[in-house]
């Protein structure tokens, strides 16, 4: 991983993303607008499935989903070039390590939520329906752990090095 | 609150108009407070109120179409012209706010010495624990993911975006965005207590504050909108001027997070 990360600091790439201030500037703005958008609809989703918002349907909701991978999508660009920039001062971060943990379980949270049929089984959920137990779990699971990616990245100039 | 207006609508119809024979008043008033009871019993579940919405406002959604994939455009071009004014404003007020942290003993008012001497100031600067300046940052991380989020949320389905939400269903979202500002107005002074002379010398904080207050009247103005609109029929007229309130936010809330952003590396 070292290695990986001396080679991608040597690259011209990351001289391009460190040497010109606008372009960390800029995505440093983009991530936290592509968290919103994430955070948003996707939260949008688990309140209505844990009741604190019911006065939508749930396939309503479910039209937002697509926006917040949208959101995702932008941080995952935005997020590969800060790592692209400064590789050193992420690879032994532990905040880094655990938001990528966060982040791998939240995914992990996604897949089960659509593979188990959870999903499908609320999608006809009209306004004030309350949802299964099951999908309230998926539901505050997806919370947590979102907060948590977002307390980890957060965390990663105090519990580690960069900036 | 429409169920509401209309149980009134039915109380306040039964004030006779004129002086009648006595005995008509009585039934009527009779007759009123039946229907009184049923609709006090037999109030309509929000399913049924949220149907009707849904089908009240399916022609205004069919005949916005073709504005729709315009008003995308235009949100998704203010939105980037945003951010990119706001970067370019990085390297002007950069030098700026360089200059003025030069000078900031010479200009540091009373008030911001006595702030910055503050035990409170003081504690959160000192922390070394997760509750301190980190945990702080954090909160106003969390609260502004609220309150941009929920409002995000609002804008997409005023776009044309998730229009099977009923625009009444809509309401509920602004409380989580209140929850949000709340959160960040209060991490926010902390913060700035904990920073008052540098970031008070900073004019890109002053253009992050007049954003900020800009987004939430702009918010603001779309919760009264829809508030006061209550049914779909209703929405109908203000339908232009909710789409571009929609617009407006999406530009002011993706300028103002760049603004705080680049305040964080200009000083």
């Amino acid at each position: 991983m070292h290695a990986f990360a001396i080679w991608l600091k040597g690259t011209d790439l990351s001289w391009l993303v460190t040497h010109h201030g606008w372009v960390w500037a800029t995505c440093e703005a983009l991530h936290f607008i592509g968290m919103s958008i994430l955070f948003g609809c996707i939260g949008a989703l688990d309140v209505r499935m844990l009741g604190w918002w019911k006065s939508p349907p749930v396939a309503g909701v479910n039209a937002l989903v697509r926006w917040g991978v949208f959101g995702f999508l932008i941080n995952l660009v935005t997020g590969a070039v800060f790592f692209i920039g400064e590789p050193l001062q992420y690879v032994d971060n532990p905040a880094f390590r655990f938001k990528m943990l966060f982040l791998v379980l939240a995914g992990w949270n996604v897949l089960l939520f659509y593979v188990t049929g959870v999903a499908d089984r609320i999608e006809s959920l009209e306004p004030d329906d309350d949802a299964p137990i099951s999908a309230k779990v998926f539901a505050g699971t997806s919370l947590f752990l979102w907060v948590g990616v977002m307390f980890f990245g957060r965390m990663l100039p105090f519990l580690g090095n960069s900036f | 609150m429409t169920i509401k207006d209309g149980r009134m609508g039915i109380r306040g119809s039964s004030q006779p108009q004129m002086r009648e024979p006595e005995s008509e008043p009585a039934i009527e008033r009779a007759i009123d407070e039946t229907i009184r009871r049923y609709f006090m019993r037999h109030e309509p579940s929000p399913r049924v109120y949220a149907r009707a919405i849904s089908t009240a406002q399916q022609p205004s959604a069919a005949g916005r179409d073709g504005s729709t994939l315009r008003s995308w455009i235009v949100a998704a071009a203010s939105a980037t012209a945003a951010l990119l004014l706001v970067n370019i404003a990085l390297h002007f007020f950069g030098v700026v706010a360089a200059r003025a942290a030069s000078d900031i003993d010479g200009r540091t008012g009373p008030f911001l010495l006595w702030l910055s001497s503050t035990g409170l100031a003081r504690w959160i600067n000192e922390s070394e624990t997760v509750f301190g300046y980190s945990g702080i940052l954090f909160l106003h991380t969390l609260g502004l993911a609220m309150a941009v989020g929920a409002s995000v949320v609002v804008d997409l389905r005023m776009l044309g975006a998730a229009s099977r939400i009923s625009v009444a269903a809509l309401l509920p979202v602004f409380r989580f965005m209140w929850i949000g500002f709340i959160l960040n107005a209060l991490s926010g002074a902390m913060l700035f207590a904990a920073d008052a002379p540098r970031k008070a010398a900073n004019p890109l904080f002053e253009f992050k504050l007049v954003l900020i207050a800009v987004g939430i009247a702009v918010m603001a103005m779309m919760e009264r909108s829809l508030l006061k609109s209550g049914s779909g029929a209703a929405l109908v007229g203000s339908e232009r001027r909710l789409t571009n309130l929609a617009i407006t936010s999406l530009v002011i809330w993706t300028a103002a997070i760049a603004a705080g952003r680049l305040v964080a590396y200009t000083l």
